[in-house]
């Protein structure tokens, strides 16, 4: 059984460009995703829908040779961080595994699919 | 109030790739070893804690494994608790049999950690692992163990200048303790040229970084430190402090700075015991990436942050050192066994403080011996921490 996220992460207002879908602390004002039912930071249960930056910083990256079931490596993965203080493990795009030529805190932009899904993707802006 | 409990003995079935054994075969050999150890027959047991993992995914025991397992040996009508904190379901269950004999309420209590991870499908194992995250937020990321270990010690790596060789010299250091452990996966000691030149999983991390695959069991025999002559006239183990915590929200980057649950729960573990890192003579860590061991070396207190590589270098933790860390080969050698291995190394630790452990025996700063050990397992991933981390600290 594949796990699903707790809803759907990702919604489009318009299908040609899916955000992924955070929440909103209406108390605090922090960003989590995917969305909370109760705010970390000040335990507040109003959290609204809230589109995260399509763009983030690359924290880290490595290729990863082994990988779980329904996954092929090699991998580019990393992680990913938005302007909502928020950190994403994601898997990278359009980067050849076995010469990645990514470089700390370069410009990534969200890849995310649409329908619902919880899937997303970084790929670096060229 | 609690009062004293000892460790009246521990036991083990050697960890390594048992693809013909059952759980229950493997427990079999655990629990006997330990009822010999600690002179108490089965029947004396009164309560017993059984962690496991995985069992669900690898062999469908999903649920009551405890009751099925222990029913093979014999053991039935006695309260059994399933215990599961991933990595760390061996202490947890360690940790709960204390508490049943430390409230008063039962005088001799069993722990049991055996798990069976090999099964001949590296995917699936890993997939199983990976279980022990949130598997709705990771969903679709690919998100693995060593890819999440190896994210994190690249930003260790860059902030204190550490480089691959340094943490490759940890599995060094504990094959060639791992050689001395007859109970060991590994028995071989690795050269520096070995641990970097085998395959690459994701970089830093080469395939003798991490913890391998494998199945085994461990036990241990918990009564009140009074009953211990009842038992046995081996040294008395006791158990001296405990400290367990869930990780804090520590994923974004604003709180790289939060603290980690290995160290609040050794400062826990050390308040209780009365003793300082200082005071330490043998130490167990969780070491399922060999990086990982440089950072606890750090949360624990044994080291200055930044510190931990030069330490390692310079001998301070191998068996002669200043503060032997993974005397049993750690996780890298002795293996990993994921619900089994918190056990193993509480029993390296008594067989450490009672002078039972032959070639592998540190001096102790007395040189006649450690008095004082502690243990740190840790398990799962939660919001950037450890999910679970229990510290354990042993005196005799």
């Amino acid at each position: 059984m594949t796990p699903r996220a707790q809803e759907p992460s990702s919604q489009t207002s318009s299908p040609a460009s899916p955000a992924l879908i955070g929440g909103r602390c209406r108390a605090c004002e922090q960003i989590a995703f995917p969305r909370r039912l109760v705010c970390a930071r000040c335990s507040g249960r109003e959290l609204d829908p809230c589109p995260l930056n399509p763009q983030g910083k690359l924290a880290a990256f490595t290729v990863a040779w082994a990988a779980p079931a329904g996954f092929d490596p090699p991998l580019v993965q990393g992680w990913v961080d938005l302007s909502e203080d928020i950190r994403l493990l994601s898997i990278i795009e359009g980067v050849d595994p076995r010469e990645p030529r990514l470089k700390i805190g370069q410009l990534m932009e969200l890849v995310v699919e649409s329908g619902g899904a919880s899937g997303y993707r970084c790929r670096p802006v060229e | 109030m609690v009062r004293p409990v000892a460790v009246l003995g521990v036991g083990m079935h050697k960890f390594g790739r048992y693809v013909e054994k059952s759980l229950k075969e493997l427990a079999l050999v655990a629990v006997d070893h330990a009822s010999k150890d600690a002179g108490v027959p089965f029947a004396a047991i009164q309560i017993a804690y059984v962690g496991n993992a995985y069992a669900g995914l690898i062999t469908g025991q999903e649920s009551v494994r405890g009751q099925v397992i222990l029913r093979s040996l014999g053991i039935s009508g006695i309260p059994i608790v399933n215990v599961e904190n991933a990595c760390a379901s061996g202490t947890t269950a360690f940790f709960q049999a204390w508490l049943a004999v430390a409230s008063g309420m039962y005088d001799v209590a069993l722990a049991l950690g055996v798990e069976k991870l090999y099964c001949n499908d590296t995917p699936r194992s890993m997939g199983a692992i990976s279980s022990s995250a949130d598997v709705e937020e990771l969903a679709g990321t690919g998100f693995s163990f060593p890819v999440d270990y190896a994210l994190r010690i690249q930003q260790y790596m860059r902030r204190h200048g550490i480089t691959q060789e340094q943490i490759a010299k940890v599995v060094v250091k504990n094959t060639t303790n791992g050689a001395f452990n007859p109970y060991a996966q590994y028995q071989v000691a690795r050269s520096l040229e070995d641990v970097l030149a085998s395959r690459l999983i994701a970089y830093p991390l080469t395939l003798l970084m991490c913890a391998p695959m494998g199945d085994g069991a461990a036990a241990a025999i918990l009564c009140s430190s009074d009953a211990v002559r009842r038992w046995t006239s081996k040294p008395v183990v006791e158990v001296a402090g405990v400290g367990l915590c869930s990780g804090l929200p520590r994923s974004r980057p604003s709180q790289a700075t939060v603290e980690s649950a290995t160290a609040r729960a050794a400062q826990q573990a050390f308040e209780m015991a009365g003793v300082g890192p200082r005071d330490l003579e043998v130490v167990e860590v969780h070491d399922a990436m060999a990086p990982a061991e440089l950072i606890y070396y750090e949360e624990l207190g044994l080291c200055e942050p930044g510190e931990a590589a030069p330490m390692l270098e310079r001998g301070e933790t191998e068996i002669g050192g200043l503060i032997p860390v993974n005397t049993g080969g750690g996780l890298a050698a002795r293996g990993h066994p994921v619900g089994a291995t918190g056990l193993a190394q509480l029993a390296e630790l008594v067989w450490q403080l009672r002078g039972e452990a032959g070639a592998r025996q540190v001096p102790g700063k007395s040189g006649k011996g450690p008095r004082v050990a502690l243990a740190q397992n840790a398990g799962g991933l939660v919001d950037g921490d450890s999910a679970a981390v229990f510290v354990h600290v042993l005196k005799r």
